[in-house]
């Protein structure tokens, strides 16, 4: 059998207040924000993932279906879980370099202002929802 | 689950069955050595005892005293061992059956597989007596050999009736269960075997003292005075004139005219009355025919022997599956 | 209230120790499919819950009904359906670890034997080792595996976590969670750390003084709860719409930590979320009885 190296290796924060499935989420999209997954690629399996790190199944298997909901990844009927076409399409450099810029200095106004991390986080949560995108 | 309890109890039972080869060897041996030498003083000239005839008198008093102080050691060691063996086997393997199990909480393992409680206690009672049988039946075989070889003593007095015949496969089964319904209370295996020690002691002696020898009816026979005199006879055992081979409860005076088995009270109220008697005249016969008293024995014969290890047996036996009973009673309630 | 597809249930258990009572007022439901954890204090009466789910003890007051039957009824069926895992993992010292496995054989109409060689091969203990002169953490694969090779659908575990070493810890962790996968067991599992297994449960019980003062789904329980922290002179008063379970001040400020019943007002208080650690540490430092309200039978969490 031969050992292919896994598509994404996951890290589970247990000291976040951020649900575990939803950490997985998360780390999904970053990895196809930074070109690490791209569409095809398939998600470890449930029993890779436990072989890999100390996880719940369960959690797992929440967060693949969650990116299932959310129309990231799709599974496939004894293949497995793999990456769609949806937004797989990574930033290029300069679009990148300006958001970033742009939200580095909305930061670092907010902690002028003495806006904790959390809450700036929740302000883009909700203008997320307010935009009428997906939940999130 | 028979597997597992066996595996369990497995070294308990082979440095038993090693001991009991050694033991086993060892009552052959001097079982044989006993038995010859018994025969040379029975055979001509000494026929059992000392010789009227000058010459061989040295002869007969040197075999009369080899075959007293040789066999004295040896009875010794084999009865106590032989008494033993079975009831602490018993103990053994009880204690380590139940009591080590809880006191080791190995029973929280063991009471979470498939299976009730019921069945492991029955696997717990079928191994521990089936291995009992098994091992005591050959030794009780030999030891029932060893003391008709011996000449120790009959084999239906109190000093050997144990460990001849079959007896000693209750006490041993008895000792089993006694320690695993013991273990089931107390818990712990030190404590769970020095309760059950000093309770079989208690049980085996009283029931030796009180009960044996009412379990059948003696017999009574008058003694003529010269026999008391007599002491051995051709038919060695016997004291004051009984049957060879039998077990004397009690000898004295009584009144000529009692009938049936006469009380201890009676007895010491006519000891006493000749002792008054002997006191002022120095013919003892005068006296007890003065008195219109007699000299009995009462004694139970050999021939009752196999009804007393029956009957002995069965209490033993009875006794433990009443207690195995309880313990399956109980065995649901138990704190694990 | 009862729940076809809960795996533990109980209604008002209790459990009585001579005069002191070691479980009390434990009404849970359990649902299939979690890895639970059971939290509290040595002593808040959680080896008494596994004990009863178990069939080693009985209740003294309540009911008690394990995948749907209880286990002292006496049917040895529930038996072969659950495995237990006693806080001493007691093991006979003397047999060789082959022959430990023989026991679970013998002993479990369903044992699989193929598993059972299988896990202790990957951690590399061999079978003929006596288990006495196996390390503590070898000793507690051995007694989790004679849990696991029978398959259960339900896996109880007293502290399976204690008294070993990270490595140690982790190993049996993930082997527990590979079973998991594999048989869609559910486990419920008591530790009086919550930072050893938070990794890996998605249900929380905690017990506190023999009470059970909050069960729920974690993600139920980590949405529901926040820290509130405010800067002020005098005593501020929580916002309505949440229910304090902890408060903490200090010279110019105060920090609750409340669970959310409607939105808050932002503007006064500064929102954040708590970790699982520090929502159950509230619940334990408050640990009052009459906690019943706190319970929640949402399986199905905030939002879905």
């Amino acid at each position: 059998m031969t050992e292919k190296p896994p598509s994404i290796t996951f890290r589970l924060d247990p000291r976040s207040g951020v649900a575990p499935y939803r950490q997985l989420v998360d780390q999904v999209r970053n990895a196809m924000v930074s070109g690490l997954l791209r569409e095809g690629d398939q998600l470890p399996s449930l029993r890779d993932v436990v072989t890999q790190i100390t996880i719940n199944p369960n959690t797992v298997h929440r967060a693949y279906r969650e990116l299932e909901h959310l129309g990231i990844a799709e599974g496939r009927a004894g293949l497995g879980t793999f990456i769609t076409s949806y937004s797989s399409r990574p930033f290029d450099a300069t679009e990148r370099e300006s958001l970033e810029r742009k939200l580095r200095d909305t930061i670092t106004e907010a902690r002028h202002f003495g806006i904790s991390e959390e809450q700036i986080l929740e302000l883009i949560t909700l203008a997320f929802r307010q935009d009428g995108d997906v939940r999130t | 689950m028979m597997w597992v309890v066996w595996r369990q109890q497995r070294s308990i039972v082979v440095a038993f069955f090693a001991a009991a080869v050694v033991f086993v060897i060892w009552l052959i041996v001097t079982g044989q050595h006993e038995q010859s030498l018994w025969n040379q003083y029975l055979a001509a000239p000494c026929k059992g005892r000392l010789s009227s005839i000058t010459r061989d008198v040295n002869y007969c008093a040197a075999l009369e005293a080899k075959v007293s102080v040789s066999g004295a050691h040896n009875d010794d060691v084999a009865t106590v061992i032989g008494a033993i063996y079975a009831p602490l086997l018993g103990l053994i393997l009880g204690v380590n059956a139940v009591a080590r199990e809880i006191e080791q909480k190995t029973n929280r393992l063991a009471w979470t597989q498939s299976g009730s409680r019921s069945k492991w206690l029955r696997s717990k009672y079928l191994t521990g007596v089936t291995t009992i049988v098994v091992i005591c039946t050959p030794l009780c075989l030999v030891l029932s050999w060893w003391v008709r070889a011996s000449h120790d003593a009959a084999r239906i007095v109190p000093k050997a009736f144990p460990i001849s015949g079959f007896v000693e496969i209750g006490y041993g089964v008895f000792c089993f269960v006694l320690a695993v319904a013991v273990g089931l209370l107390i818990r712990r295996a030190g404590w769970s075997l020095a309760v059950c020690i000093i309770f079989f002691a208690g049980v085996f002696l009283s029931f030796a003292d009180q009960v044996r020898p009412h379990l059948v009816t003696p017999s009574v026979m008058t003694v003529q005075g010269d026999q008391m005199e007599a002491g051995s006879s051709s038919g060695f055992y016997s004291s004051g004139g009984t049957p060879s081979n039998s077990w004397q409860l009690n000898q004295g005076f009584v009144p000529v005219t009692t009938k049936g088995i006469p009380s201890q009270a009676l007895i010491g109220k006519s000891e006493r009355a000749m002792g008054v008697c002997e006191e002022a005249r120095v013919q003892g016969s005068y006296c007890s025919h003065h008195l219109h008293l007699r000299t009995v024995a009462i004694y139970i014969a050999n021939g009752q022997y196999w009804t007393l290890q029956l009957l002995e047996g069965a209490f033993y036996v009875g006794l433990a599956a009443l207690l195995a009973g309880i313990s399956f009673l109980g065995i649901r309630r138990i704190r694990a | 209230m009862i729940d076809g597809t809960a795996v533990l249930e109980t209604v008002n258990l209790g459990k009585r120790y001579r005069r002191k009572w070691g479980l009390q007022d434990c009404t849970l439901t359990i649902p299939k499919g979690r890895v639970a954890a059971l939290v509290g204090p040595n002593g808040a009466g959680k080896s008494t819950l596994l004990r009863m789910a178990a069939g080693l003890d009985q209740p003294s007051v309540g009911n008690l009904r394990v995948l749907g039957e209880s286990p002292t009824s006496g049917s040895g069926d529930l038996k072969e359906r659950v495995g237990y895992l006693d806080q001493e993992r007691p093991l006979y010292k003397s047999f060789r670890v082959a022959e430990m496995l023989r026991f679970g054989a013998k002993n479990n109409p369903n044992w699989n034997m193929a598993v059972a060689q299988e896990h202790l091969a990957q951690l590399d203990i061999p079978l003929r080792s006596r288990i006495g002169n196996l390390s503590g953490g070898q000793q507690a694969q051995v007694a989790l595996t004679l849990c696991l090779a029978k398959e259960p659908e339900l896996l109880l575990l007293d502290e399976p976590a204690a008294a070993l070493d990270p490595v140690a810890r982790d190993e049996l962790l993930r082997i527990l969670m590979r079973q998991v996968a594999d048989c869609d067991s559910s486990v419920l599992l008591s530790t009086h750390s919550l930072g050893d297994v938070v990794a890996i449960c998605d249900y929380v019980v905690v017990l506190a003084h023999s009470r059970v003062v909050l069960s729920n789904d974690t993600e139920y329980v980590l949405e529901s709860h926040r820290i509130l922290s405010a800067v002020h002179d005098g005593d501020l008063l929580p916002p309505p719409g949440v229910s304090v379970i902890n408060s903490q001040s200090s010279t110019r400020g105060q920090s609750l930590l409340v669970r959310v019943e409607l939105p808050i007002d932002e503007t006064q208080w500064r929102v954040e979320r708590p970790t699982l650690e520090e929502i159950v540490l509230a619940y334990l430092r408050e640990g009052s009885p009459g906690a019943k309200d706190r319970h929640s039978h949402d399986d199905e969490g905030l939002g879905e």
